[in-house]
């Protein structure tokens, strides 16, 4: 039982880290919360899933197809809602906050009838790399979420190389810090939010058919996609990337251990009482600095 | 100038007159209102049904001269939605009848307005029970209230008999958990399964609810596979293509038999890249057994159409048009009173079997008779691409095949 929880927990909480880490750097470094995240993500799993039954099957091919819509997603949002906001004059802070919200929000309605229309609202799931199952201390445990995990680890692994010891990572890093300074110093702000767009397409289109291929993804699941991730961020601290690794674990193993002792259909109900708890007494989050 | 306004006044009345001339040589269409949430399989199964009906019944003269118009209602899968879309299809469109519902949230809801705005209502894709036992408990009252699917404890009656065949008697198996979706329809289908399976010498070690928003299956599979069955027994239609798409990436070592609303539909494979293979389904009928003259002669034009296969949302909208056509054909009229009466007498042979409607002393009234000489149903097996009809014997195309991760 105890290695069931722990390796089905260690599964859950890979996912997690890598649907959620791009939402909260994309909110670390320009101070967005995008509310589309999770059509993001499904479009990226759809998508790949699309590709995956129109020809023999290929593993690169299909996340090479879901890589490209969630980039593509990614900068249309950026171009098409957050620039134009952002652009738009006398606009006050807070109700620049507002309207990135609202625009985010009516986005994800706009992608989800498109997907649904082009698509169907049905949920898909991405054929599994590889077939078959391991044995891990008595736990029949599949190959391909095992090679889901790797995947996951190993793209945040590359992503906070990136942050840490290249030039452009390191600008992402200051623009997260102190955006004036890095504006004064004289790098261009629209282009390390052009790049920091991308690197969330990225992230979010590899994670969208992970999940697509884990758990199967549906044009109307984003939304509770979205919730799953703003739960987590909020849990580990807005725009806290350590915080939202760390936060992705708590849940992911909390809603693990809460199916398996209490009952599967309480699943998401202990980390629901930990978001208000968070909200109640530690609004900033764990890690939050903003 | 006078004989100018004259002259006009003359031809004006003479177009007048040659327009309501052309009018009177066209009777009026029948309209049918057809709703469901059509970007889901079976709301699409329920608009292809009624879509070929339609274009059959116009394409051979339509009912008695006058033609079928179809008109669409997306209910989103939403209640108050549903609501709205009935009323405005009734006071708004006059429409004659309403087919469809796929939920049996929204059937319940609109029981009652059918029997507000009096207006034929046949429920095609909903099976709680609880429908028919409105329209007992209301009766006359709803009356106009009718279902071309079978409700769903006469579908756990068709699981439970093609289980005793199957599974018991042809594999062998002696135990089962009962899996089955949190919904409304599941309430009589439980309770007729937990009395149904083990009399018939399979017993129940486990019955697992299961959330219809659940993403992770692998601690209810872990669960079920440690109260060590033979067999797992489902009820789903609402919760999609999880279940079975983790089913078959964790390589759980039992098979899934029972009710998958969804698994009947062909387009099911595509939507989780072939990972339903092995699973069985009861489902009202396929493409391949002949039921009645008309199953396999619908189920191929349906294929050839729509390029899936029929699901029995689909087998229950196309019988429900014709079965409006049949009522308005022998009352002469489409008056709400005269129809719903008519279709309460009918005895009609359907693509999915011989439909005769319960009475109103029966169990649930307006629900289709169920049982050899009626509807039965049948049981499907995906093998390799391919439904495999595999129950009841005399439809059967095929033979059962056993967990295709059994061995391991």
């Amino acid at each position: 039982m105890l290695t069931q929880l722990l390796i089905s927990g260690f599964l859950i909480s890979a996912i997690y880290a890598l649907a959620t880490t791009g939402f909260t750097l994309l909110y670390g470094v320009s101070g967005i919360l995008n509310l589309a995240h999770g059509t993001t993500l499904a479009t990226a799993g759809i998508v790949a899933w699309y590709v995956a039954g129109l020809t023999s099957f290929d593993p690169v091919q299909v996340i090479l197809a879901g890589v490209t819509s969630g980039v593509v997603v990614g900068l249309l949002t950026y171009a098409l809602i957050v620039r134009p906001i952002q652009r738009l004059l006398g606009l006050s802070e807070t109700d620049e906050h507002v309207f990135m919200l609202v625009g985010t929000l009516l986005w994800t309605i706009i992608l989800q009838e498109a997907l649904a229309n082009i698509f169907g609202d049905v949920p898909v799931s991405v054929p599994q790399f590889v077939s078959g199952v391991v044995n891990i201390f008595g736990v029949r445990t599949p190959i391909s979420s095992l090679l889901v995990a790797a995947i996951s680890w190993g793209l945040l692994g590359a992503l906070w190389l990136y942050v840490g010891f290249t030039k452009s990572g390191r600008s992402l890093l200051a623009a997260s810090i102190n955006p004036r300074g890095l504006v004064l110093c004289g790098f261009n702000l629209a282009l390390i939010h052009r790049v920091v767009w991308t690197i969330y397409g990225l992230l979010a289109g590899v994670a969208g058919v992970l999940i697509a291929m884990v758990h199967g993804v549906s044009p109307s699941g984003g939304l509770e996609l979205t919730a799953t991730a703003f739960s987590i961020v909020i849990l580990g601290g807005l725009g806290s990337v350590t915080g939202s690794l760390i936060a992705a674990n708590v849940i992911g193993y909390i809603e693990t251990a809460t199916a398996y002792l209490v009952g599967p259909s309480l699943r998401s109900l202990p980390s629901l009482i930990i978001l208000v708890a968070v909200l109640y007494f530690r609004p900033q989050g764990l890690f939050g600095r903003r | 100038m006078k004989s100018a306004k004259l002259k006009l006044a003359a031809v004006g009345l003479a177009l007048g007159g040659v327009l309501s001339s052309a009018n009177a040589q066209t009777p009026p269409s029948v309209r049918i209102g057809v709703m469901a949430k059509f970007a889901q399989i079976n709301g699409a199964a329920i608009l292809n049904g009624a879509t070929l009906a339609t274009e059959e019944i116009n394409a051979a003269g339509g009912i008695k001269g006058r033609k079928i118009e179809l008109i669409t209602y997306d209910d989103q899968g939403s209640a108050s939605d549903a609501v709205l879309a009935f009323q405005r299809a009734v006071k708004q469109d006059k429409v004659h009848a309403v087919v469809g519902t796929f939920l049996s949230e929204i059937a319940i809801a609109l029981t009652p307005w059918a029997a507000r705005l009096k207006v034929p209502y046949i429920v095609t894709g909903a099976g709680a029970d609880q429908v028919g036992l409105l329209v007992k408990q209301n009766y006359p009252a709803y009356k106009y209230v009718f279902r071309s699917i079978l409700p769903a404890s006469s579908t756990a009656r068709g699981v439970c008999e093609s289980i005793a065949d199957v599974a018991v008697k042809q594999l062998g198996y002696t135990s089962a958990v009962l899996m089955t979706e949190d919904a409304a329809w599941t309430k009589s289908y439980d309770e007729f399964l937990k009395n149904c399976l083990p009399l018939v010498g399979l017993k129940i070690v486990e019955t697992v609810k299961v959330a219809t928003d659940t993403s992770d299956f692998t601690p209810i599979f872990q669960k079920i596979e440690a109260a060590k069955p033979s067999v797992i027994v489902t009820g789903v239609g609402i919760i999609g293509n999880k279940p079975v798409v983790q089913w078959h990436n964790q390589q759980v070592p039992l098979l899934m038999m029972g009710y998958n609303a969804q698994a009947g539909a062909s387009a099911f494979w595509k939507e989780t890249s072939g990972a339903t293979n092995g699973v069985v389904t009861f489902t009202a009928a396929s493409e391949d057994s002949p039921l009645t003259p008309k199953t396999v002669p619908f189920a191929k034009a349906y294929l050839a159409r729509f390029n899936t296969t029929a699901a029995a949302h689909s087998f229950a909208t196309y019988d429900a048009i014709y079965l409006l056509k049949d009522a308005i054909e022998r009352s002469g009229t489409t008056d709400a009173d005269p129809v719903a009466d008519a279709l309460e007498k009918a005895d009609y042979v359907g693509a999915s079997g011989r439909i005769v409607f319960q009475g109103p002393d029966d169990p649930l009234t307006h629900d289709m008779k169920y049982g050899n000489g009626f509807v039965t149903g049948v049981n499907i097996q995906w093998q390799e691409g391919k439904q495999v009809t595999i129950w009841p014997q005399n439809a059967a195309t095929g033979k059962v095949v056993s967990s295709p991760f059994a061995s391991k």
